[in-house]
């Protein structure tokens, strides 16, 4: 059996039952143990129901029908997306917000497929104008 | 506290918040791609620094204001802005190609705002009642009536009860992060002071769903540049408004589906599109013109879209009274709640009374307002439908950001919105619900602490305990109920599938 054939369902079944072992060992090593009576009661019903969804998932891998890939296509578009967000998210932690929207905006647009440079730069200036008189005068924020 | 409300309303702000969450929940509704929950949840840190009544008043009238703009692009462009349009579509583009759009507009404002107000009214009459039961609650009933809040998730986990499930755990297990509250222990804080306070509710539900629906849209980023819908070519007609002598003949259409869509919002889970749905079935089993149902029935339209916008209401009511949320929706309105210091019980009712009631009131205001200012701007609203997503989901997410770094004024919690937003992303594609996960988050704390301490009250005898308080045998047949309901009709499903 093919691994990229592996219904998705046994891949998330099988990511959160490692977790769920991770997390419950770490909960007996609380430093009181009634802490941990909750979390554990809901680690093992995580178990149980995961367990239950990688059988699941292996009985849809056999059938090979309604057939879900974890590594399907289609991904690269919102993975360049979550990349752009975290650049962003940590050119912000360094320069601040103005300086890293006025960067991250047309660039996001332009790679959007966006040529039209009026509306570019209106959008970013209206946005970051938006923000300064919602956030900083208004709510008077601490900008990043 | 009649003086109060009064004052409430003398405030500039909850005048501000009504005309902001009427016009740009409709702006939102209107665009596919865009929902009301993920206008609600990026609104949601700028509700800190405003006044509760203002705060609350815009969040609901966004609610119920993206369900009537949704309706708009539905009938002029055959394109539902919100799931809960899809039957509006059907009916409402047949009207627009007969050159009746403007009609079949004002049709669906005037029965939105019927829809609506009518399920406020319901929300002032039933929600104070059945806040009072609440009074008689102690720790064994909050445990249980949050296990019922999370037997929702039967509804909402979509195609999968055992996913809907797993995902509601996850959620109750993310809440236990952070600083126990009975016990003070530290828990899965990996050494970090800004995990204390466990996650915070306002990024994950940014991150949930606007970042995951940002995340959606790029998955076409290629056609991210065309205009997400064509503009129509046909002439929308004059008339607007049904005339006085039109209006009987729908008044019964507008009674009935304002009683199913209040009633399908306090059944928790079900949401705007089922209140929709159900409505149209009936409006259709019972007219005197089946015929024209699917080529451009006025009676189907006004069904549906009276219908789903009862539902919010509705959905307020166990909401306001129980913490019990009756839709996906409503559950980001119980984050803005809470963010309030205004906790769903009997306190809203009495202590908080003023405040509440210039919320409900707000609420029914917004109703009305939706429907004149809908009215006024429905053939421009259209035209935000050609933003292209090149320009729009840039812009969402800059604000997603920077809404998510207001609340504390920290970084972390921006990065902790863009790990909920790829945590989001992979939860739609797999068909794992983010509702449930939410519901479980919000629920936790309090299904935690209502158990921990029960067991300490109950002095070694739990079951005796819990079986000798008549609120909590209810409470525990209701919750047996509630998910042998969905069960049942899952295994029905299966078996009629074969």
């Amino acid at each position: 059996m093919k691994l990229k054939n592996i219904h998705a369902d046994v891949w998330i079944g099988g990511v959160l039952i490692v977790l769920s072992m991770i997390f419950f060992a770490m909960a007996g090593q609380f430093s009181n143990p009634d802490a941990a009576t909750w979390p554990k009661a809901i680690l093992i019903g995580i178990l149980i129901l995961s367990a239950m969804v990688v059988v699941h998932g292996l009985k849809l891998t056999q059938l090979k029908t309604g057939q879900s890939r974890i590594f399907s296509e289609g991904l690269a578009g919102p993975m360049l997306a979550l990349l752009a967000i975290v650049l962003y998210a940590v050119l912000m932690n360094f320069t601040g917000y103005f300086v890293s929207t006025a960067i991250f905006l047309p660039l996001g647009m332009f790679f959007l497929g966006q040529r039209n440079w009026k509306a570019i730069f209106g959008v970013t200036v209206g946005l970051e104008l938006f923000v300064y008189i919602l956030f900083v005068v208004q709510l008077q924020l601490r900008m990043p | 506290m009649i003086q109060e409300i009064i004052s409430n309303f003398c405030s500039v702000q909850v005048w501000i918040g009504l005309a902001v969450g009427v016009i740009g929940g409709m702006v939102v509704g209107a665009m596919p791609g865009l929902s009301g929950g993920m206008a609600i949840a990026l609104l949601l840190p700028v509700t800190y620094s405003m006044e509760p009544v203002a705060a609350l008043v815009m969040l609901m009238a966004i609610y119920t204001s993206a369900m009537t703009g949704g309706s708009i692009s539905a009938i002029l462009l055959h394109t539902p802005g919100t799931p809960a349009n899809a039957a509006t579509a059907i009916e409402g583009y047949p009207l627009t190609k007969q050159g009746r759009g403007l009609e079949a507009v004002g049709m669906s404002m005037l029965s939105s705002g019927i829809g609506g107000l009518s399920s406020a009214i319901a929300l002032l009459v039933i929600a104070p009642p059945l806040a009072m039961v609440s009074l008689k609650f102690s720790e064994p009933e909050s445990f249980l009536i949050s296990i019922f809040g999370l037997t929702v998730i039967g509804s909402l986990a979509g195609n999968s009860i055992l996913k809907g499930l797993l995902m509601g755990l996850v959620g109750l297990f993310l809440a236990t992060v952070g600083m126990d509250a009975v016990t003070g222990t530290l828990r899965y804080t990996f050494g970090s002071d800004r995990l204390m306070n466990g996650i915070q509710m306002v990024p994950a539900l940014i991150g949930l769903f606007t970042i995951a629906q940002v995340m959606s849209n790029c998955e076409d980023y290629r056609n991210a540049n065309k205009s997400i819908l064509e503009q129509s070519n046909v002439t929308l007609g004059k008339k607007m408004l049904p005339t006085l002598k039109e209006l009987p003949l729908y008044a019964w259409t507008w009674i009935v589906s304002s009683v199913i869509g209040i009633v399908v919002g306090i059944l928790p889970g079900a949401g705007g599109n089922i209140g929709s749905w159900i409505s149209y079935d009936q409006a259709k089993k019972h007219s005197k013109h089946k015929e024209e149902f699917g080529n451009g029935s006025m009676e189907g339209l006004a069904a549906c879209e009276t219908g789903n916008n009862a539902v919010t209401g509705g959905s307020m009511i166990p909401l306001m009274t129980l913490s019990i949320p009756g839709s996906p929706n409503a559950a980001i309105i119980l984050g803005g709640l809470l963010i309030q210091g205004l906790v769903p019980g009997a306190r809203l009712f009495t202590t908080q009374a003023p405040t509440t009631y210039s919320i409900l009131i707000g609420f029914a205001l917004s109703n009305i307002l939706m429907v004149f200012v809908g009215l006024a701007i429905a053939r421009y609203v259209v035209n935000v439908t050609k933003i292209p997503n090149s320009i729009l989901m840039p812009v969402v997410v800059s604000l997603a950001l920077i809404g998510a770094y207001a609340i504390n004024a920290s970084m972390f919690d921006v990065f902790i919105t863009i790990f909920f937003g790829f945590l989001g992303y992979l939860m739609n594609k797999f068909e794992l619900s983010s509702a449930a996960l939410i519901l479980g988050l919000i629920l936790g704390g309090t299904a935690e602490r209502g158990l921990m301490l029960s067991l300490v009250m109950s002095k070694g005898n739990v079951l005796g305990y819990y079986l000798g308080r008549p609120i909590c045998l209810v409470l525990m047949a209701l919750i047996v109920l509630s998910i042998a309901g969905p069960l049942a009709s899952h295994i029905r499903g299966k078996q009629k599938n074969g």
